[in-house]
This record gives C-alpha cells, sequence and structure tokens, in this order.
C-alpha cells in the first residue's frame, strides 16, 4: 500500500512539473538529412553534482563544415580552429583547417536550462548513420565529458555519459 | 511491483523527458574508516530512483546484506543493516533505475575498524584450510619422497626388491595430494568454506604459482611412471630431479631474495629430502632379504654427500626466511622450524648411528644385523613423519622476512616479477601491470609509441559478486605513465577491470582486462 502511495506521490510531482530536462547533453533536433545545412541545438538540462555550469565546449566532428555559433547574452563565445582531421575540397580548393570546436563561457545553474546553437554544413554520410558532437560541461565543481562513442555491438543506454548524436536521413 | 508500474506508466506521459540520475553522496563515504559498524547504508540521488538492487559485500566476497530490503525516501535509498558488522572491509555495489528508464550502477569501499580494500583477506579466512593445506602439503612430500626419492634409489643405489613399486604410487600420490591443496588455496583466497567450493575456487588456485608447479609436478610424474615401467634409467633420473623442481615453482622460499641464492638452495633441499627419506622404505624392504648388503653400503656412502647438502641448503633457507637470529625465538615460523631441525638433528644422529655401528654389524652377522638395521629404519621413519608434518606447516606460514617492515613484498621493486597484460581498443593498447602494490597503466598510440593521457580512472567489477563499478583515479607516475597506489581492493579474486583514459578533452579510450587480486603474501601469474 505504502509503495503505491509513494509512487503516486512520485507520479504527482512529476505531472506538477512541466517536463524534467534531460541530465544528458543532447542535441534538440537529432535527425537531419545528409548534406544539409543544419541548425545544431544543444540542450544542457544539468550542471555537475548540482553545481553550475561554466563552459560548455563542443568539437565539431569530422567532415561537418561551415560552422557559425550563435552567441549568447550574458556568455563569451570563442571559436577555435585548428588543423582538419580529414581535409575538403571547397570550390576547387582544399581546405586544411577549419573550426575544430565551439566554447561558450559563462554560467547556468543546475536548476536551470539552457541550449547552445550553431548552423553547420553536414557532410554527404550515408542515411542511418550517426555523427557524434563530443560535448564538455564544465562546472563548479567537476565535469561532465558527454565523449563516449558506442562501440560496435553495444547502445547509448549501454554508457553512463554518451556522446550526443545527430542521425543521418537520406535526401526526400 | 505496482509501483514499479506505475512509476514507469509516467514515462509515456507526453512531455516528460525522464532524467538520468546521479549520486551526490554516500553514507558511509567512499573510503571511509569507522570506528563502528554503521546501521545503514545510505545513498543520496540528484532525483528520485528505483533501487533494482544494492548489496554490502565482505573481504572474502560473501552477501552480508542486501540485494533487496532497501528503502526509498523521495530521493535517497537506504539499507538498513540489522546485524551491526564485524570489523573489516565491505564493498557497497548498488544499481538503479532513473525515470528515463535508464540503468545507473557503482559501488564505494569503506572499513569497520581497518582501512577498506586491506589486502590481507587473512581476517576473514575460513579457519578449516589451513590444516588441509597442511596435509596436502605432507601428503605431496611423502608422494614425492616414494615417487622421486624411489626413482634416484632405482638409478643411483641399487634395484627394489620384488613386488616393490612405490614410484607409481607415490607419484599418483604426489599430484593427487598437489591438486587438492591447490583447490584448498582457490578456496582459501575465495573466502569459501568447505560446504561453498565451486569451479571458482579451482580456477584462483590455478591461477597462483601451483598452477605452474601442478603442471611441471604432472610432466614429471609422467617421466617417472614411463621410467618405472620401461626400468629407463634416464627418464626415472629426469622425473627423480625434475619432481622436487616443481615444486620450487611456488612458495615463499622460491620468490625469497636473493633468488640466485633461495632457489638453487631449494632444489639441492628438496633433491636431498626426496633421496634421503625415499630410500628409507626401499632399504627396508631390501633389509627382508639377504643381499641388502651392498645397497646399503652404497646408501651410505651417497648419504656422506647428500646429508652435508642438505643441511647446508636447510640452513641457507633457514636464515633468509627468518631475516634476523631474533625471529628463531620469537615467530610462529622460528618455533616450527626449531622442531624441523630437531626431528633433521634425530634423523642425522640414527643415520650416523647406522653408519658407524649398524652397517658393519650387517656385513658380519647378516640375519640380527638386518634386524636391527631395520628397527633402526622404523626409528627414522618416525622422525621423517615429524620432519615433514613440520615442513608442511612451515611452507603454510609466511616467514619472518615477509612480515619484517622494510623487507614487505620484493615484487614491489621489482618489475620483472609483476605480472602485465595488454588490452586493446581499436589501434590503441595499454599496458596494465600489476606490480606489487600498484596498478600501472601505459597507453600506446597506433604507432605502440606511449600516448601522453590527461587522466586515467579504472573501473573494477565483480560480476560474479554482483560488484558493479568500482572507480579509482590513477594519478600522473611519468609521461603517458598513470598508477595506483595501495592497489587495494577487497575481496581477493578475479576483478574485471576497464581503464578509462582521457586522451583528449574529447576522446576517451577505454581498455578491458582481467585480473587477479590477491593477498600480499601470495603470487601472481598472467591469467
Amino acid at each position: 500500500m505504502r509503495s503505491i502511495l509513494r509512487a503516486a506521490a512520485a507520479a504527482s510531482l512529476l505531472l506538477a512539473s512541466s517536463s524534467i530536462a534531460q541530465a544528458h547533453a543532447v542535441l534538440e533536433q537529432n535527425q537531419a538529412v545528409t548534406g544539409s545545412y543544419f541548425t545544431a541545438v544543444m540542450n544542457i538540462g544539468h550542471g555537475c553534482e548540482g553545481t553550475a555550469t561554466l563552459k560548455v565546449r563542443i568539437k565539431i566532428p569530422d567532415g561537418v563544415t561551415g560552422v557559425k555559433p550563435m552567441p549568447k547574452a550574458g556568455w563569451q563565445l570563442e571559436t577555435v580552429t585548428g588543423k582538419l582531421d580529414k581535409p575538403y575540397t571547397d570550390h576547387g580548393k582544399t581546405i586544411t583547417e577549419g573550426v575544430t570546436e565551439i566554447v561558450w563561457t559563462g554560467k547556468l545553474l543546475d536548476a536551470h536550462f539552457d541550449q547552445f546553437t550553431m548552423q553547420v554544413k553536414l557532410p554527404d554520410a550515408a542515411p542511418g548513420s550517426m555523427i557524434f558532437f563530443p560535448t564538455v560541461q564544465e562546472c563548479e565543481k567537476g565535469a561532465h565529458r558527454w565523449i563516449e562513442i558506442p562501440a560496435a555491438g553495444k547502445t547509448r543506454s549501454d554508457y553512463k555519459e554518451p556522446a550526443p548524436f545527430l542521425r543521418i536521413l537520406a535526401k526526400p | 511491483m505496482l509501483a514499479r508500474v506505475l512509476f514507469f506508466l509516467l514515462l509515456l506521459v507526453p512531455g516528460i523527458a525522464g532524467a538520468h540520475a546521479s549520486l551526490i553522496a554516500t553514507v558511509p563515504e567512499d573510503g571511509a574508516v569507522l570506528e563502528q559498524s554503521p546501521t545503514a547504508v545510505r545513498l543520496d540521488f540528484n532525483e528520485p530512483v528505483e533501487p533494482v538492487s544494492l548489496r554490502v559485500v565482505d573481504a572474502s566476497g560473501r552477501l552480508v546484506a542486501g540485494p533487496a530490503g532497501s528503502v526509498v525516501h523521495n530521493a535517497t535509498i537506504s539499507l538498513p543493516l540489522d546485524a551491526g558488522l564485524p570489523r573489516g572491509s565491505y564493498v557497497v555495489s548498488w544499481r538503479v533505475v532513473s525515470a528515463d528508464s535508464h540503468p545507473v550502477s557503482g559501488a564505494f569501499a569503506f572499513g569497520v575498524g581497518v582501512a577498506p580494500a586491506v589486502a590481507d583477506a587473512a581476517a576473514d579466512e575460513p579457519a578449516v584450510w589451513k590444516p588441509i593445506l597442511a596435509a596436502m602439503t605432507a601428503l605431496t612430500l611423502a608422494g614425492l619422497a616414494l615417487s622421486a626419492g624411489g626413482a634416484l634409489f632405482l638409478v643411483l643405489v641399487g634395484p627394489f626388491p620384488r613386488p616393490f613399486r612405490p614410484v607409481a604410487g607415490g607419484a599418483l600420490l604426489a599430484v593427487a595430494a598437489f591438486a587438492g591443496g591447490t583447490l584448498a588455496t582457490g578456496a582459501l583466497l575465495a573466502g569459501q568454506d568447505l560446504s561453498q567450493i565451486d569451479g571458482n575456487a579451482w580456477r584462483l588456485g590455478f591461477a597462483t604459482t601451483r598452477g605452474d608447479a601442478l603442471l611441471a609436478l604432472a610432466a614429471a610424474s609422467l617421466l617417472l611412471l614411463a621410467g618405472a615401467a620401461r626400468n629407463n634409467r634416464l627418464l626415472l633420473a629426469v622425473g627423480g630431479v625434475g619432481a622436487p623442481f616443481a615444486l620450487a615453482l611456488t612458495g615463499h622460499v622460491a620468490t625469497a631474495e636473493p633468488r640466485w641464492l633461495t632457489v638453487p638452495a631449494l632444489l639441492v633441499h628438496l633433491a636431498g629430502m626426496v633421496f634421503w627419506l625415499g630410500a628409507l622404505l626401499p632399504l627396508f624392504r631390501l633389509l627382508r632379504q639377504a643381499d641388502a648388503v651392498i645397497a646399503v653400503r652404497r646408501f651410505s656412502s651417497l648419504a656422506l654427500f647428500v646429508v652435508p647438502l642438505l643441511m647446508g641448503s636447510g640452513v641457507v633457507i633457514a636464515a633468509v626466511q627468518l631475516g634476523g637470529i631474533d625471529a628463531l625465538a620469537d615467530s610462529f615460523y622460528g618455533s616450527i622450524l626449531m622442531v624441523k631441525v630437531g626431528a633433521a638433528m634425530a634423523l642425522l644422529l640414527l643415520a650416523a648411528w647406522n653408519r658407524e655401528s649398524l652397517t658393519p654389524a650387517l656385513e658380519r652377522d647378516g640375519a640380527v644385523g638386518a634386524v636391527r638395521l631395520r628397527r633402526s629404519i622404523q626409528a627414522e621413519a618416525i622422525w621423517a613423519v615429524l620432519l615433514l608434518a613440520a615442513t608442511a606447516v612451515l611452507m603454510q606460514t609466511p616467514p619472518p622476512r615477509a612480515t619484517a617492515g622494510g623487507h614487505h613484498d620484493h615484487a614491489a621493486h621489482e618489475p620483472a616479477s609483476g605480472w602485465s597484460v595488454v588490452a586493446t581498443e581499436g589501434t590503441r593498447s595499454a599496458v596494465i601491470t600489476l606490480d606489487g602494490d600498484a596498478i600501472r597503466v601505459q597507453v600506446l598510440g597506433a604507432d605502440q609509441a606511449p600516448l601522453a593521457v590527461k587522466q586515467v580512472v579504472l573501473v573494477f567489477a565483480r560480476p560474479d559478486l554482483g560488484i558493479e563499478g568500482l572507480e579509482r583515479p590513477a594519478a600522473a607516475a611519468g609521461p603517458g605513465l598513470f598508477e595506483w597506489r595501495p592497489a587495494k581492493l577487497s575481496p581477493a579474486g578475479r576483478w574485471d577491470l576497464r581503464v578509462e583514459a582521457l586522451v583528449t578533452d574529447f576522446e576517451k579510450a577505454e581498455f578491458e582486462a582481467v585480473i587477479d587480486i590477491f593477498p600480499t603474501n601470495e603470487q601472481r601469474r598472467v591469467p
């Protein structure tokens, strides 16, 4: 009897709050058409061990180009460029350097939720494949490294801190 | 059950994405040393969670609380410990489900009256094993004396009287007793009682240096059996020396420093013991027949050569193991050693009397001399039994040199005597070394060169005991080298290890291996 009451209490608590944010860092929209321009929105719903997030760093995966981050009020925005792991050709020119990382520095309380946005051009990846955006969340106390990429035969739920993923869809 | 169904039905309500819980605090804290037993174990999460299992495991792997019976209050789970926990080291392993149906798990350790994960699991050993191990060792030595000693007798002294056949029986006895001792060692390490023995015990015991020794002993015994069947002196000689050699592969003496001294001394001592004691029974039987004189004379002259070697090597081993003359009087090891020396002295006196008085008497007057000599050998046999019993107890007792401060665990300073395994993930590999009281990790890149990683965390699990990920951070110990020291895990046994190496801020490499963690005075080998 008591366990039912407890469950009911938990249920009402959950229903009362409009929605509980994901504790994982995930992309708001996690599917996109291959080769398209895509607005990647990273949801950060929790701090670390109850403390505020001070920095959000998103690594740009191989093949993703044309990265333009969206500035955020109250946050400093930094674009890190460097040598690309996979150089690509654009309008006949071989591009070897590009944006490798976007860093937002500021403060987001654990009780709050925020989104970090950037526009990217996706590579012509095979439909059904996954592109991962490893994200590091540095907080007042500790850090969350959402960087675990599932090995063959394993799924995201097998990992404690899986990397935010984007599923590639075929051209309509 | 109904509560859980309701809990998960909530996930179907749109708008609730669910949360992935994380552990904020535990009572007791990870690594805490408590003066007395806690009344409950408590875990605080950042969100309400549903417990799946919550176990408390003691230093020998026994479940002392859980997995059911935990109480949930908001975001806190607690497991009451009605019976207080006795002094010792404990691991709490937990598994919960968050609202997003993802399981979250982990483990932490604490100690009551001792530091958690004390490497010496002796406090919790079932007491039944020590005498069983001693008995198995004594039987192994007796089997060796009969088989290898008998073989050496055949080669060096003379033929057996028919239909005497000690070699085959002795060999089987030695192998069976040694195998039994290996099983007992494994059960001791696993903390199992007589009634709890399972395949785990055999696996653990075989994984120590006893496994190597058992294989070598079996091989030597096969040679002995073949040699005895075909009366082939070469096979008998090789088996007769090889069997004692096998026994020198394991045990406290074989790992004592300096190895160049102790290992040959042990070999000489074992071979000498085997020859001398192994000759008693054949001589006894031969003396029933009339033509024993030649054999007795030949044995006597060989003994003149063997006995000093036996005594000398014994003194060397004792000196190394005691570490100092005080230990002779102060320690249990010293007391048992004195019993052994006493028995050896009695044997020596009897042997001297045999040589000086009884053997000439045999040559003068066959029948009467034979009777007297046989009585003397019977007396020798009694002292031999006492000597073997004392030796068997000595072989189970940690020598004073190992428990004295500063001499503890020479393996810690000898990387060559450590143990390592290479785990790979893709093109990268990690060399994991278990060396004395440290676990070291060196990550190598695709080119086999050391890869500078930023951080290494070791995650240990025992699926057989239900212990989930116990995390231990490793400290940087050099370029690309990380170590966790002191590497103490409880309970002792075979652990799954996952090495999480942070290669860059955005890339983590994970390596998996299986390692055996034993109390420090046992030997480890590559599994």
